[in-house]
This record gives C-alpha cells, sequence and structure tokens, in this order.
C-alpha cells in the first residue's frame, strides 16, 4: 500500500514535469530571435517577394497562432509524428533513426567500461586510503576532470589523427565503402576509438570519487571493522563485503548517467565530427530547425526524467533506508 | 645477356617516362573524394540548398544551355550554337544532338520547353525570376528553338541560360510538389548513386555524356561540418579534395606539404561595412565618409586575411571586373576623418571623449557581427577601434547568424524596416557578377531595391539606377555602372572592405585536371569534363600563378600533346638503335 | 559557529597535503589575476606584432591571429576565468542554499513543488538556452556568468536540501521546535552552521565547474569573443587553424593546461574539504 500511494505521487510529478518540458520545448526555439525563413528557403531567401516567403511560412504553419501551433506540436508528439526538418528536408524520424544508434553505441560503451574502471581504481585507492597510490590515484582522476574535454579531444585528434594518421579524423565509419560484417565492425571500432578514449578518460572520474568516497563510508562501518577484529581473510572484506555493499552508490551515479546518455557527448561528437544525436541537435539550434531543435530536445530530456524516474523507484528498493526517509 | 636485358629495360623506361605526361592526363581515377560542408539534400534543382557547393552539385548532375568557363564568360553547351537578334530579345538555339538523360531517353527540344513552363508554374526564385522575362518559347524543328524576350535583358546568357538545370520533362510532369523532389536524373557527367543524408553522396561517371566521359569513374563527397576537421581530413590524405577554400592561416603549412596542391584565385563575395542610413548619424553623409576614411582596409587585408584578400574598392565593384571604375581614388587617413567629423559638427561638447552630434545629440552605436566568423570577429573589433580613435562611440557586438540576420534583415524583406547602427555584413558572389544588381543593393523603393538593407535614399542614384535599366548597349552600361561607384565612393551607402581570395587544395597524385573557376574554385563541372576544359581552359600550371593568368588553347594543348608523342618516338627510336647498334657490337665481339 | 571549530577546519584542509596544494594553486592564480598588468610584459589587447609570431625572447608563446601576444593574453586572462568561475559560482550557491534550505527545512508540498523545478533545471538542455539569452541580451562577460549560474544552482540545491534534512532529524532541531523557538533562531543557530560547510565545499565545486563550463562555451563559439578568458583564447586557436599547424603547441596546449591547474586548484581544495566534513571519513586516518 505505501509502495503504490508512493510511486502514484512520484509519477504525478513527472507527468506534471513532462508537461512543463513539452510546453518550454515548444515555446523555447519560438523564443529565440530570427526567422527559420533563411533555411526554409535556401540561398533564394533574398530574391523572394513577400508574397513567396508567406506561402513558405504558411506551408509550414509558421503563420498560425501560437495556440493552433502548440496543438499540432502536442497532437503530433503523441501520435509520434517529429514532422518534417525545415533544413534537410527529411523526416525527423529518419534522421533520428541515423544518429541515435552512434550516440547509444558510444556513449553506453563508455558508460560501461568507465564504470568498470571507476570501481576498479575507486575500490583501490579506498582501501589503500592514505597511501601514495590512494593520493596518486586521486590526484591522477583529478587531473582528467579538470581538462577541457574538447581539449583532450583535439589533442588526441591532431595527435593520432592528423600528425600519426592512424586513426580516421571523421564520422562514424567509412559510410560509402559498403563493408560487411567483420571488416564492418572494425570499420566502426577504429572511428569510434578516439571519442571513445576521450570520453572515458573525461567521464571516469565520477564513478572514481563516488566508489572511493562509498568505499571509505563501508570501511568504516562497524562489521567491517568487527570482521577485521575478528581476523576475516582480507580479500574477504574487500570483495565480499566492502566492495559489493560500496555499489549502491555507483549504481545511483550509473542510473543518472543513463539519462545523459544522449546529450552528454554533445562537445565530444563535434570535436570528432561524429555523427550523433547531440551534435544534430547543436546543428538543429545553430540553424533553427524548430521542428529537429524540439524532437532531439525531447528525446534528450525524455531519457533523462526516465532515468531519473528509474532511479527514484528502484532507489528504495536497493536502500530501505532512505525511502522511509524520502516519503 | 644481363647487359641485354638491363639496356632493354633502360629503354623501356626512358620510353614510358617520355610519354608520362601525355599518359598522365588522360588516367582514369576510379574514386576521388572531396568533402564538402553541409548537408544538401536531395541534388534536384528545387532542393538542394547552398548556392556553393550545391548547386554545382546539382550542374555534375544536370545540365545547363549554357556553361560558364573559368572567366564566367557563357559558353555553348546543350546549345551547340546561339544567336541573339539586334534588339537583344529573340534567342535562336541549336541543340547539341545525341544528348541522353542518365535513363537512356533523349533530351529534346520538347525537355527545354518544360523546364521554362515548369519553373515559371512552380517557383524557385534562383531559377523563375530570370526566367520571367521570357514571353514565348517557340520551338522551329527537333534541333533548334527560340526564347522570346519581352524586353532586352543583358544578363540574360548568365543567368538563366548558364544557370537553370534542364529538367527531364518524363519525369518532373509527374512531380507536383517539387519541394519535396527526390529524383535527380539528370543529363549530366554524373549520376547520383547513393546519398545518405548528412553523412556522403555518391556519383558514378555518365558514361554517355555527350562531352566525353569523366576520368574520374567514382565521386564521393563526404560532408564534414567542422572546418578543422575537414582541413584534418584532407591533411591525412582521408580525402582528395575540399570544397572550401582554406583558411589563410593554413595556406603555407598546406603549401609546404608535399603532398598537396594549392590553387588560388579571386573570389567574388564582398565583406562589407553596413551602415543603417535611416538613423541618426549614420544618415549624414559627412558622418558615413569620415568612418570610410578611419577604416583602413589595406591593413585589415593584411592583418586578419594575412593577405589573402583583394581590398575592396570604394565603388563596390571588385577590381578584376570588367566594370571596375579604376579612377576612383581614396586614401584611408584618420585626420581626414576627424576633420570631416569636426567641420561638420560632430564635436566632444561634454568632454567625456566621445564626440556629439551636431545638436548635442549623445552617440552611443552598436556595431553587429555574426559569432560564427572568427574572420569577421576580428574585422569588426579591429574597426570599432578605430572608430573609437576618431571619437565615436561604438560597441562591438558578436551575435549567432540568425539573430543579427533579423535585425539586420528582417525577415528578408527590406520593406520591414532595420534595428541596428553598425554591421559587419557581407554578400555572395553574385553581386559581383551582375553588376547592375548595384540597382538592388542601393535603390530607395523596396521593391527594386530588394537588397538595400541599410535603407539608403538618394534621388540622384535612382535616376541613375533608371538609365542603367533602360540602357542596353553594353559600353553605356559600363559607363553608367562607373558613374554609380563614383558616387558609391563618395556617399558611402557602405564601406567596401574586402573579398576574400578563393585557395583550393587538393591531392594532385589523385586527381589534377581541376580548372579553377573565378569567384568560385576548382568544384565545378569544367573540372570533370576534360574535352570542355581544352576549349575553354585557361588551366593554371604554376602553384604561385593566380588563376585563369596562364592561356593555352586547344591548337597549343594538341600540339604539346603531339610533341610528346613525338618525342616519346624520337626516344624509342634511339633507344632501339643503341640497343641493335650494341647488340651488333656483342656480335662483332664474340 | 565559534571561531574554534573554523580553526579546526583550517587546520585540518591544511594539514592534507592535497588541500595544501589545491589552495596553493589557488593562491598562486590569485595572486597572476591581481598583478597581471606587472606580469603580462604587453597589453593583450594591443596589435603590437606581425600574427602568427612563433614564439621567440620578446614574444614567450608567439603572438596570435592579429598579432597580440599570447602570454599576456593569458596572464590576463587569469582575471576573466578566475572571475567567472567565482560569480557564477556564488549566485548558483546562494540560489542552491536558498531553495535547498526552504526546501529541506520545511518539507511538504513546497519541498516537492521545489524539487519538481530542480528536476526541471537539471533537465533542460543548456545550449538553445545560452543561445536565447546571448540573443537577448547580447554575448556578454555577465551573461555566460547568468547562463552558468541558471544551469548550476539545481545540483547544489538538492545536495544542501539533503544535508537540511539530515540536520532536522537530529535530536536538537526538534527539540528547539518543541520548545518554541522560532523559525529563524532555529535556522541561524542549527541549520546555517551545518549548511555552510556543505556550501563552501559545493562551492568550490562549482567554480571549478563554472570554469570548465566557460571555456566549452567558448569553444563552440557561443561565448563572447570579445572577453578575454582562457577559453576564448582557445576558441581563436582552434578557428584558426592551430591544430594543423605545429602552433597549437604554444597556441593551444598553455591555455588548456592553465584551465586544468585551475580546476585541480579548485578541486583538491573542495574535495579535502568533503572528507573533513565527512566525520567518517576522516576515522579511517591514521
Amino acid at each position: 500500500m505505501y509502495k503504490f500511494k508512493f510511486l502514484y505521487s512520484k509519477m504525478i510529478q513527472y507527468v506534471l514535469v513532462i508537461f512543463l518540458i513539452l510546453t518550454l520545448n515548444f515555446l523555447l526555439p519560438r523564443l529565440m530571435p530570427g526567422s527559420p525563413l533563411a533555411y526554409l528557403a535556401g540561398e533564394d531567401v533574398g530574391l523572394m517577394t513577400s508574397e513567396e516567403k508567406q506561402k513558405i511560412l504558411d506551408k509550414h504553419g509558421l503563420n498560425d497562432s501560437i495556440t493552433t501551433q502548440y496543438i499540432d506540436y502536442l497532437s503530433n508528439i503523441f501520435t509520434g509524428d517529429f514532422g518534417f526538418s525545415y533544413q534537410q528536408k527529411v523526416p525527423i524520424s529518419d534522421l533520428i533513426e541515423d544518429r541515435l544508434p552512434w550516440t547509444l553505441l558510444l556513449t553506453g560503451l563508455n558508460l560501461v567500461i568507465s564504470t568498470i574502471l571507476g570501481v576498479i581504481f575507486g575500490a583501490m585507492a579506498a582501501w589503500k586510503r592514505g597511501t601514495k597510490t590512494d593520493i596518486n590515484l586521486l590526484t591522477g582522476f583529478m587531473f582528467l576532470s579538470a581538462m577541457p574535454s574538447f581539449w583532450i579531444g583535439m589533442i588526441l585528434v591532431s595527435l593520432f589523427a592528423s600528425k600519426l594518421g592512424w586513426f580516421p579524423v571523421f564520422g562514424a565509419e567509412t559510410a560509402w565503402a559498403d563493408y560487411q560484417g567483420m571488416e564492418r565492425l572494425l570499420d566502426i571500432g577504429h572511428h569510434m576509438i578516439l571519442p571513445l578514449i576521450t570520453l572515458i578518460l573525461i567521464s571516469v572520474t565520477t564513478t572514481f570519487m563516488t566508489m572511493r568516497y562509498s568505499m571509505l563510508n563501508v570501511l568504516g562501518e562497524d562489521y567491517i571493522q568487527m570482521a577485521k577484529a575478528k581476523g576475516v581473510k582480507e580479500k574477504t572484506i574487500k570483495y565480499k563485503h566492502a566492495m559489493r555493499n560500496a555499489l549502491l552508490p555507483v549504481a545511483t551515479v550509473f542510473m543518472l548517467s543513463l539519462g545523459f546518455m544522449l546529450g552528454g557527448a554533445t562537445v565530444i561528437e563535434t570535436v570528432f565530427a561524429y555523427p550523433g544525436i547531440g551534435r544534430l541537435m547543436f546543428e538543429a539550434v545553430v540553424s533553427r530547425d524548430y521542428p529537429l531543435i524540439q524532437a532531439t530536445f525531447l528525446i534528450i530530456t525524455f531519457s533523462v526524467i526516465i532515468a531519473n524516474f528509474i532511479a527514484d523507484i528502484l532507489y528504495p528498493l536497493l536502500d530501505p533506508k532512505v525511502g522511509k526517509e524520502n516519503g | 645477356m644481363a647487359k641485354f636485358l638491363i639496356r632493354f629495360l633502360l629503354a623501356f623506361i626512358i620510353f614510358l617516362t617520355s610519354f608520362h605526361p601525355s599518359a598522365y592526363a588522360e588516367k582514369k581515377v576510379d574514386v576521388m573524394k572531396i568533402a564538402i560542408p553541409k548537408d544538401e539534400n536531395t541534388l534536384t534543382p528545387y532542393t538542394y540548398v547552398t548556392g556553393y557547393p550545391g548547386l554545382d552539385l546539382v550542374h555534375l548532375v544536370y545540365d545547363t544551355l549554357l556553361q560558364l568557363d573559368e572567366k564566367n564568360t557563357p559558353q555553348p553547351w546543350l546549345a551547340k550554337d546561339y544567336k541573339v537578334s539586334e534588339d537583344g530579345k529573340t534567342y535562336d538555339f541549336t541543340l547539341h544532338e545525341n544528348i541522353k538523360w542518365h535513363d537512356g531517353k533523349p533530351l529534346t527540344v520538347d525537355d527545354i520547353k518544360f523546364t521554362v513552363d515548369y519553373f515559371i508554374k512552380n517557383p524557385k526564385s534562383r531559377f523563375t525570376n530570370p526566367l520571367k522575362v521570357i514571353q514565348e518559347v517557340s520551338i522551329t524543328d527537333d534541333s533548334h528553338f527560340k526564347f522570346i524576350l519581352s524586353e532586352a535583358d543583358p544578363n540574360f546568357l548568365i543567368q538563366p541560360l548558364a544557370d537553370v538545370p534542364i529538367l527531364p520533362k518524363h519525369i518532373w510532369e509527374a512531380v507536383s510538389n517539387p519541394n519535396e523532389a527526390t529524383n535527380a536524373i539528370g543529363s549530366g557527367p554524373y549520376i547520383l548513386e547513393d546519398y545518405k543524408t548528412g553523412q556522403f553522396y555518391k556519383m558514378k561517371a555518365n558514361k554517355d555524356y555527350f562531352k566525353g566521359a569523366s576520368p574520374v569513374q567514382q565521386l564521393i563527397f563526404p560532408i564534414i561540418e567542422d572546418p578543422t576537421a575537414m582541413f584534418t581530413a584532407l591533411k591525412a590524405k582521408e580525402v582528395d579534395a575540399i570544397s572550401s577554400s582554406i583558411t589563410p592561416e593554413v595556406v603555407s603549412e598546406f603549401k609546404s606539404n608535399p603532398n598537396l596542391k594549392i590553387e588560388e584565385g579571386p573570389g567574388f563575395s564582398t565583406t562589407l561595412f553596413q551602415f543603417n542610413a535611416e538613423k541618426y548619424p549614420m544618415s549624414e553623409k559627412s558622418f558615413r565618409q569620415a568612418v570610410a576614411y578611419a577604416i583602413d582596409n589595406q591593413y585589415l587585408v593584411d592583418t586578419v586575411t594575412l593577405g589573402f584578400a583583394q581590398t575592396g574598392s570604394p565603388g563596390f565593384i571588385h577590381p578584376s571586373s570588367p566594370f571596375y571604375n579604376k579612377d576612383l581614388s581614396f586614401k584611408p587617413d584618420m585626420n581626414k576623418a576627424k576633420d570631416i567629423l569636426d567641420q561638420a559638427g560632430f564635436v566632444d561638447k561634454d568632454g567625456d571623449g566621445f564626440r556629439e552630434g551636431a545638436n548635442g545629440e549623445k552617440i552611443k552605436l552598436v556595431n553587429l557581427v555574426y559569432s560564427t566568423s572568427p574572420l569577421r570577429i576580428r574585422t569588426a573589433e579591429i574597426i570599432t577601434e578605430w572608430l573609437k580613435d576618431i571619437g565615436i562611440n561604438v560597441e562591438v557586438r558578436a551575435m549567432d547568424a540568425t539573430t543579427v540576420d533579423s535585425l539586420v534583415w528582417p525577415d528578408f524583406d527590406v520593406s520591414k524596416g532595420r534595428n541596428f547602427d553598425l554591421a559587419l555584413w557581407s554578400w555572395s558572389n553574385t553581386m559581383q557578377l551582375f553588376p547592375d544588381r548595384m540597382i538592388e543593393l542601393f535603390h530607395s523603393d523596396p521593391s527594386i531595391g530588394s537588397v538595400n538593407i541599410g535603407g539608403y535614399k538618394n534621388k540622384e542614384f535612382d535616376d541613375l539606377s533608371k538609365e542603367l535599366s533602360q540602357t542596353y548597349e553594353s559600353s553605356k552600361r559600363t559607363e553608367i555602372i562607373k558613374n554609380m561607384q563614383e558616387f558609391v565612393a563618395d556617399e558611402f551607402p557602405i564601406v567596401p572592405l574586402y573579398h576574400d581570395k578563393i585557395v583550393n587544395a587538393y591531392t594532385p597524385a589523385v586527381y589534377d585536371q581541376f580548372s579553377f573557376q573565378e569567384g568560385k574554385g576548382i568544384i565545378n563541372k569544367l573540372s570533370f569534363v576534360p574535352s570542355s576544359q581544352s576549349k575553354t581552359a585557361t588551366k593554371n600550371t604554376s602553384d604561385d600563378n593566380q588563376s585563369g593568368e596562364v592561356k593555352t588553347d586547344t591548337e597549343n594543348k594538341g600540339s604539346n600533346n603531339s610533341l610528346f608523342f613525338l618525342v616519346g618516338f624520337i626516344v624509342l627510336l634511339i633507344a632501339g638503335g643503341i640497343f641493335l647498334k650494341q647488340k651488333s657490337n656483342k656480335n662483332t665481339d664474340v | 559557529m565559534d571561531k574554534e571549530k573554523w580553526r579546526s577546519y583550517w587546520k585540518t584542509l591544511t594539514s592534507s597535503n592535497l588541500g595544501l596544494i589545491g589552495i596553493g594553486i589557488l593562491i598562486t592564480f590569485f595572486f597572476i589575476a591581481i598583478f597581471a598588468p606587472l606580469i603580462a610584459p604587453y597589453d593583450p589587447s594591443e596589435r603590437i606584432a606581425p600574427p602568427l609570431m612563433k614564439p621567440n625572447g620578446s614574444f614567450l608563446l608567439g603572438t596570435n591571429d592579429v598579432g597580440q601576444d599570447i602570454f599576456s593574453e593569458l596572464i590576463y586572462g587569469t582575471r576573466v576565468s578566475l572571475l567567472i568561475g567565482i560569480i557564477a559560482a556564488l549566485i548558483s550557491i546562494v540560489i542552491g542554499c536558498l531553495v535547498g534550505v526552504v526546501s529541506g527545512y520545511f518539507g511538504g508540498k513546497i519541498d516537492s513543488l521545489l524539487m519538481r523545478f530542480v528536476d526541471l533545471i537539471l533537465v533542460i538542455p543548456f545550449l538553445p538556452l545560452m543561445i536565447l539569452m546571448a540573443a537577448f541580451v547580447g554575448p556578454s562577460f555577465w551573461n555566460i556568468i547568468l547562463v552558468i549560474s541558471i544551469i548550476s544552482w539545481a545540483s547544489p540545491a538538492r545536495v544542501i536540501r539533503s544535508q537540511v534534512l539530515t540536520l532536522k532529524t537530529k535530536g536538537f532541531v526538534e527539540a528547539a521546535k518543541s520548545i518554541g523557538t522560532n523559525i529563524s533562531t532555529i535556522l541561524r543557530v542549527h541549520i546555517l552552521p551545518g549548511v555552510i560547510p556543505i556550501a563552501l565545499a559545493q562551492f568550490v565545486m562549482a567554480a571549478s565547474h563554472s570554469i570548465l563550463i566557460e571555456a566549452s562555451l567558448s569553444f563552440l563559439g557561443l561565448g563572447d569573443p570579445f572577453t578575454k578568458s582562457w577559453g576564448t583564447t582557445l576558441y581563436y586557436a582552434q578557428a584558426r587553424g592551430a591544430f594543423l599547424t605545429d602552433s597549437w603547441i604554444w597556441w593551444i596546449l598553455p591555455p588548456g593546461l592553465l584551465i586544468t591547474a585551475l580546476v585541480v586548484g579548485f578541486a583538491l581544495t573542495g574535495f579535502s574539504m568533503e572528507e573533513i566534513l565527512n566525520p567518517r571519513l576522516r576515522k579511517g586516518r591514521s
């Protein structure tokens, strides 16, 4: 009963947030100064008569009243129709379908690898708290997180792609080459290595810090101290008791990171000219492609909301202590 | 025997190398990759996005009646011959024979009539507007047709004739919404094979092209939006050429790269300083003059563009244009700028370090610039400093392009007014290709002066415009256009700053038969239709030359080729002679 | 809050090496920022030499694309980057504290309303927000600060709220409430002392984030190109092809390293502060 009520109130809250986001998402691009006309009409815009311009605006429903546009917008979203991109003149769902897998692949791999690395090193640092290892790991990871992501990316590109020629400079694959099977996989991997390394470098620190912090907390707990006193083997304490219990906050961080998978790589995608969804959003914003801006925003924000929601639901299940406090 | 073999090989190598140049010129290239900066949508005449390189890709797939050569002079193309009547109102064409669409159907005079009608019925401003002057298309027979114009149009040969892509009737008659057209079947040297949104275009050479198939079997245009990534890709040999002009600061780096070749030539885009002439004090001629005197555009060219630009003429028209008025003399002079302001009553009365208007009005201006272009930002920054030096209170503000457009040119309609003081602006190359567009730039009536974004008004200029539009005789037109430049160089509705040069880079090992079209660069149809090059080519042979200055005409090139054959043949004879002689020596030795 | 306690905080902070290093880095940068005119050999806005010169005796890091001294630019850039970091962090922490304390202390409807709002802020993609604001206000020094603070107050608000929640459950707040102590006294005596150290740590972290965000915005071309921050230097360097030539060594490495160093300075300080605030972590220290 309690759980049901908790879920219910959470649901209501999230529906409200979603509604607000939808509205904001509708208003933001329209509040931006500048008209999408230049992109709708191509290079012609300076040559057109004003009737021709009106015709184009009419065709895209941009002369309708704001309320009509809003209603159209909502109904389209609920039918899953994002419309046509103004600039690229292709159905937006096609564009997203093209770009989404790349971002998911890149950020998904990053999430898995950096979580594993972060957990391992975090546990190691906490276990050896105060020693040289700990300090070195700590400062090393802090340096990583302090470097501007685009800066690392660009340096990697200029060293390994431009100077040494080991890796390609742009794209997610050699799209025109028609590679099949293994060959294609290798090609994709080849394109992904540099952006992936950059992403890992900038995101591993969060997990490392969380793991180290929570592991220290756990190691401070009485039962660990007791086990130590009882003479339980170090390895057993470390892996069986401490690490397992310390993973809870890491799981939360992981779940929240799931939400940022889509939007979090925008800068990296720009640096590596990687055809992901973050860059799609950036391009859309720069070119005032209203429908595309809205669609990419929605996808990116919804992924954050959903991740939050899942974290909210799972967290009390994982850790009963917190559930009651929050409810 | 070994000796013999070596000699024979040597002779063979000499033979080969002697043939190399001509053999090289006809070398087939399997694939060439040319990076472009933007998705250009489906490459139909209705759906492409940018004027360059978008329209040039369209022109690889479609043909036009005439074709501009490197000097932008129209040459016969689909129309193998044309005649213009005395009054400039009737154009007689002869269609080239045996032209086929990519799907094998023949291209006929019907297609041409259809194209004109279709563009009139379904407007696409760039093509439709210039076609509107055609009153009637009359088909004489299978290979002859006439355009009858309602009035003489001095630009008619360039636009529409060398610009409007001819559409296949059998495909487009079924297209009711051309803005969503996807079928890019044309008659051009390349057939569009594959296109992936945001990623690449793939074209294959049209083997049956009426001007001969291109030596490059396949063209791939990867889309790389970020200029740095694009340059890096070229450097790393991931692409073989790029459509964008390389920026000044990397030119020397690329020049010293043995794998790359650079071609540079004049560009016709114009970067200028725009006044809002409707607003005080920019409405005062003296104020505008003073600003013009404060701007040292040679310094801008040297510092900001590192010399890779042509300083703008104060009369707007590009110095390499045939319409350029070279008698204009104008020298920037800070002191003169200050004098002009002093005399016009712009003096600092309240001692805040900045001048006030003649009636003591405070002057505080904002100079707008696109935040996307670092070169322009730098230019705006430096100009703002100069203006401060002569005592004008100006603040420079960088905003994203769409926002600046919405302030300077609301809804892209000059009748909707303007909401800015000063702006760094630029016009694309068509303004220089058609010097009579000066009318559109400065005419006071918004329906005529459709790009008069400064809202400049002057009866004298309007009169000149009227005169120009009623004159067809070429020398008289030139004279009027020169007068207009004189007028602009005195009134300064704008201050022209510079014209960026076009600098193209490519990997010559892959393909080097590019032709550099003035104001455009190497990505154009001529680059891939070698037969046309020999006819119109003004091919550039050395890196350091400005393109289009070394001329080689058909005969010359032809004799060059035969010369190589001759030399090769002689070498072969000599080698053979030596070989025989050695052999006979050997025989006697033994 | 008594002086004793602060003194002990300071002592623990400086007793850890990492904290000392962090504070050392920060002090160095403050020093550079304050004495910039004395350290920098030239006025960074003056075009004193030919553009794109290589490093030499008179121009330690060469000149930029319009002939300004890169070294001087970086020295003065310290001021801008530090200021942006600190002001933006200050604003976001003040807002964060207000929201966090109100939300945590009063709970109930106010709490869930505020927290939903926080959620909302956390999910807004800030890219278009930045463009929107830049377009309305003009991309200026203050506008960038405004945007950074608008997007970064939300997560400190959450942290502070949970701290307030913890404090609330401690006996003395309940006790004070039950004897009818008024709200402002409870806040002042019992809540704020527990919140301020956390807020300080959050502030330091927010400052380091702000500096990174500013650099990223500038890199994407969304910053103010006329404010000479390190991010702007990087923007011009990359926009003018420094990565394609050798000039990246003196034009791109140094500003990036400076950003890294400053951020590390803040991060180490903030990290040590957090360690101190969590007594359990200290217990493990031998």
